[in-house]
């Protein structure tokens, strides 16, 4: 895994805007559960659509109108490639790949689905998560993990992009 | 310990089954206090007094300050500075004398030395753009702040000041007493801030393209902090999430701008001819007559040539405002004007748009609309919305509220393309924006201390105005399933509502979702439309003008509607427990009078004091010594005892009557998660219809970990389901179905699609 590049993807926002009241919050959940059976951590993660639209634009360069009837055909490679880019996740410390399976729209969300491959005995789950951070400097991603019934999170932030949970 | 396989019940109560050895007795269990979930709240609520009562109104010693301010501003577009010359006349309704006055001073946020930009934790950036370095380690920090040229009494003689942070101190010559008012004035000024290069709920957004800035202007003047009650003097410092608390006051402020600008603020123009054309004052007319949709009053096409002109001229609008917390205004030469009369169930108000040319067609589409909509809906929910206008501004990433006036994100994008996403974002955000012109701007609770009393109580009332404004409005917050990700969350990142603002790791999902879901939650499963919204309304009109705090909130939903909900305030504000009910347990019971080898003592209570023996009928379920023949539907025929008993009692009419039960079924239901709700079971029965049941909370109200209940039914269950329709926030519905089933994920569902 490759840090310090998707470091340098984060702050082309250096100013620290205020949380106005904007009753506008940044905010993108990852659900993170281990599925013995398949071998597999599953998440599910919940993004304004808003705010990734405005932020996949930006870093390709050409707007997507994600989700909108004109949303264009390569859209879900691009959404790829940014989960690719921005979330990545070590079991027992070694980086492991991260499939993006499918996606769907719940009002003003968007909801992907992927999996992780976890074929050993879960020890520690490295997340390392920079989504929007660069669209928002108080952009905030919450990690909530279930491995055999023991849940644990984290809330990274541009100040802490990456933390590591013992299931032990 | 031995499982007792047979059970007994009759017609009659039950009483005794089978001994069990008794085990040896605990060397010492420990003692302990109550901690039932429904006791009432006397350990945490303030205790009544003649401010407050224990019905959660103001009580006869309720009493409230009052701060008039007369003020003349004068706005240097060139220079984005703000000038001021403000009286302040304060009014001492306390009992007791007041030695020294706090204003608030919240422009220092900006100042370049507040400490609020000390407060956030750093880490080193790995990358930033040139201009991002230069900004954070090469360049003087804005030069933001008040700086206040002086602080004079009446007779213009200086006054000695103390200022802390957000916060002056005056002290006074002598102690203000009981009834008298004090007259002072302040003089100051400021550089605005670029909100978005600086942040800042206020302040300017310019358009490179014109060189026009558009001015949203808020916090501008020194303002009287509160003093009540409750608090003293609130002069807890301004950090930057808990927003504002404030009295209440009537305001004459003059404000001088460019000739060419147009402007909107709190309170009634007073002079308007001096500042519309002769044809904006016809339209003007024309839109307090029509209440169907907006008339525009400054074109579009008048809005493109003042863009242009940069006037050298000036203009003084005069407001004026009765019984407002606070003022904002706004102006630019950028504004298109449309407004449109709103007519409610006592009176009329105008609602208001204004906004440059880049938002529309959107916001001459929806603005006004919206404003009025939302009108009309709060004012149904509360009372009749009591100031002359509401005013929609639009201002890029803002969503801030004052009295009568607010500042509203949303636009097409460059190329003029709408998302539905923008579109509703900017729907509902006009919606919560003029909401807050009900909570917290008339009823006046205090932002510093509790973010969830405005946002949490408008949030809900923003999403019953979404969904009348549209069936199935895409609404972000309100149905008590979206909840689920934060409270199912693990415990150190959560806080109970009950928390200081600026101590809340999720702001939006503790202070504004949560609550709004509770009140959701207790609106649509707990308390019914017809009990909730006749106490909320109590609330809104008890506490209107006036400054409520969360018991008097608490206590007037219960005083109002005769549920106890100390459970539920325990439960949800209190703390952060979460919910999570399930199906421990079914057995199905089969019906024989022959006597099970378990049951021969068995004995049914017959009246208050008497013992009956036999014969009974017996109800037993499947175990070792189970009778297989047993296993089969009731017919009454089939039981002697029960049918020799109906023959002999009931008509033939009277047993047409008779419920035919044929299936018995004893569910019992756990609670892991710690909030409390009502048991809401669904049975579907083979042929696939279902038939729900709800047990009020009240069946734990022995703090009891389980509970049990007994269907008998003529159709056979296939399955029970708790919660069924999502109504109560379970954040686990693994344990809610019987027979146990595997709940078919996202994942499964994706996984079985692309075999």
């Amino acid at each position: 895994m490759k840090k310090a590049g998707a470091y340098l993807i984060l702050l082309l926002l250096a100013v620290t805007l205020t949380s106005a009241a904007v009753h506008k919050y940044y905010v993108s959940v990852f659900q993170v559960a281990y599925a013995p059976q398949k071998k597999e951590l599953q998440i599910t993660a919940r993004i304004f659509i808003d705010d990734l639209d405005a932020a996949l634009s930006k870093k390709y360069g050409k707007k997507l109108y994600l989700t909108t009837q004109k949303e264009i055909p390569e859209t879900t490679d691009y959404l790829k490639k940014y989960f690719a880019d921005k979330v990545h996740i070590k079991v027992n410390g070694i980086a492991k790949p991260i499939t993006f399976l499918d996606r769907e729209t719940e009002d003003d969300i968007l909801i992907c689905y992927l999996t992780v491959p976890a074929d050993v005995k879960i020890n520690t789950i490295e997340v390392n998560n920079t989504f929007l951070f660069e669209a928002h400097s108080e952009q905030q991603n919450i990690i909530h993990t279930k491995v055999n019934g023991i849940k644990k999170s984290l809330m990274l932030t541009h100040d802490t992009p990456s933390g590591t949970l013992d299931f032990n | 310990m031995k499982k007792i396989f047979y059970t007994i019940a009759v017609i009659a109560a039950l009483q005794a089954t089978a001994q069990t050895p008794t085990p040896p007795p605990a060397k010492h269990e420990p003692g302990h206090t109550d901690s039932n979930p429904f006791s009432q709240m006397y350990d945490l609520l303030a205790t009544p007094n003649m401010f407050r009562t224990a019905s959660g109104a103001p009580g006869p010693a309720y009493y409230q300050q009052q701060a008039d301010y007369k003020m003349d501003i004068e706005l240097d577009d060139k220079n984005t500075k703000l000038y001021g010359t403000e009286t302040i006349t304060y009014h001492n309704n306390a009992p007791e004398n007041l030695d020294y006055l706090w204003v608030q001073l919240d422009q220092n946020q900006h100042d370049a030395k507040s400490p609020s930009k000390l407060i956030e934790s750093q880490k080193m950036d790995a990358a930033y753009k040139a201009d991002g370095f230069a900004r954070t380690y090469m360049e003087a920090e804005f030069d933001g702040g008040f700086k206040l040229e002086y602080v004079k009494d009446a007779a213009g003689k200086p006054m000695k000041y103390t200022v802390n942070q957000t916060m002056m101190r005056i002290d006074l010559p002598k102690p203000l007493k009981h009834g008298e008012s004090v007259s002072f004035s302040i003089k100051w000024w400021y550089n605005i801030n670029n909100y978005q290069i600086i942040g800042g709920r206020s302040g300017y957004e310019h358009f490179d393209k014109d060189n026009n800035n558009l001015y949203v202007i808020a916090q501008f003047y020194p303002r009287m902090a509160v003093y009540n009650d409750v608090e003293g003097w609130q002069n807890m410092q301004f950090w930057g999430s808990g927003e504002f608390a404030l009295p209440f006051g009537n305001f004459e402020v003059n404000i001088t701008v460019p000739a060419d600008h147009i402007m909107e603020a709190t309170g009634d123009l007073q002079n308007r001819k001096d500042v519309f054309t002769a044809e904006q004052l016809k339209r003007y007319e024309l839109a307090t007559k029509t209440f169907d949709k907006p008339v525009v009053i400054v074109t579009q096409a008048e809005a493109e040539a003042a863009e242009k002109t940069f006037s050298d001229k000036k203009k003084t609008w005069k407001f004026k405002a009765t019984n407002v917390r606070d003022f904002g205004f706004s102006t630019s030469r950028k504004f298109i004007y449309d407004a449109m009369a709103v007519q409610l169930a006592t009176k009329t108000a105008m609602a208001i748009s204004l906004y440059p040319k880049e938002g529309n067609p959107l916001w001459g589409d929806t603005s006004t609309k919206v404003v009025a909509h939302t009108l009309r809906t709060y004012s149904k929910y509360t009372f009749d919305y009591p100031y002359p206008k509401a005013i929609s501004i639009s201002a890029a990433d803002q969503g801030m509220e004052y009295p009568m006036i607010c500042w509203n994100y949303g636009r097409p994008d460059e190329n003029g393309y709408l998302s539905d996403q923008i579109k509703y974002g900017m729907t509902s955000v006009i919606i919560h924006e003029v909401g807050h012109t009900f909570f917290p701007m008339i009823v006046n609770s205090d932002e510093r201390q509790w973010t969830w009393m405005d946002e949490g109580l408008n949030t809900f009332l923003q999403y019953l105005t979404e969904q009348e404004y549209m069936a199935d409005y895409p609404s972000r917050r309100g149905p008590a399933a979206k909840i689920v990700p934060y409270m199912s969350g693990e415990q150190k990142f959560l806080e109970p509502i009950m928390t200081n603002s600026e101590s809340i790791h999720q702001f939006g999902s503790n202070a504004y979702a949560k609550p709004s879901t509770g009140l959701n939650i207790l609106r649509e499963t707990i308390m019914g439309h017809d009990l909730f919204d006749h106490a909320f309304k109590t609330y809104a009109n008890r506490w209107k003008f006036k400054h409520p705090t969360p018991e008097d909130f608490f206590r007037t939903m219960e005083d109002a509607s005769a549920v106890d909900l100390d459970w539920f305030w325990r439960g949800w504000f209190y703390s952060t427990n979460y919910v999570d009910i399930g199906i421990a347990d079914v057995k199905q019971y089969y019906v024989t009078e022959t006597q099970p080898k378990e049951l021969k003592d068995a004995t049914v209570k017959k009246g208050r004091f008497g013992q009956e023996g036999g014969p009974f009928v017996y109800m037993v379920t499947e175990g070792p010594d189970f009778n297989k023949d047993l296993k089969k539907p009731l017919a009454t025929a089939d039981v002697k005892l029960l049918n020799d008993y109906i023959q002999e009692k009931f008509t033939p009419e009277e047993r047409a009557k008779l419920k035919q039960p044929k299936y018995f079924y004893e569910v019992t239901f756990d609670k892991p998660g710690d909030m409390l709700m009502p048991i809401i079971a669904e049975l579907t029965f083979e042929d696939g219809t279902t038939e729900t049941s709800t047990f009020p909370v009240q069946i734990w109200r022995k703090n009891n970990q389980t509970a049990s209940r007994v269907f008998a039914t003529n159709k056979q269950v296939k399955k029970i389901t708790v919660d069924p329709k999502q109504q109560t926030a379970d954040i686990d519905e693994t344990n809610n179905t019987w027979p146990k089933q595997e709940i078919k994920t996202k994942f499964d569902r994706i996984e079985a699609k692309k075999r």
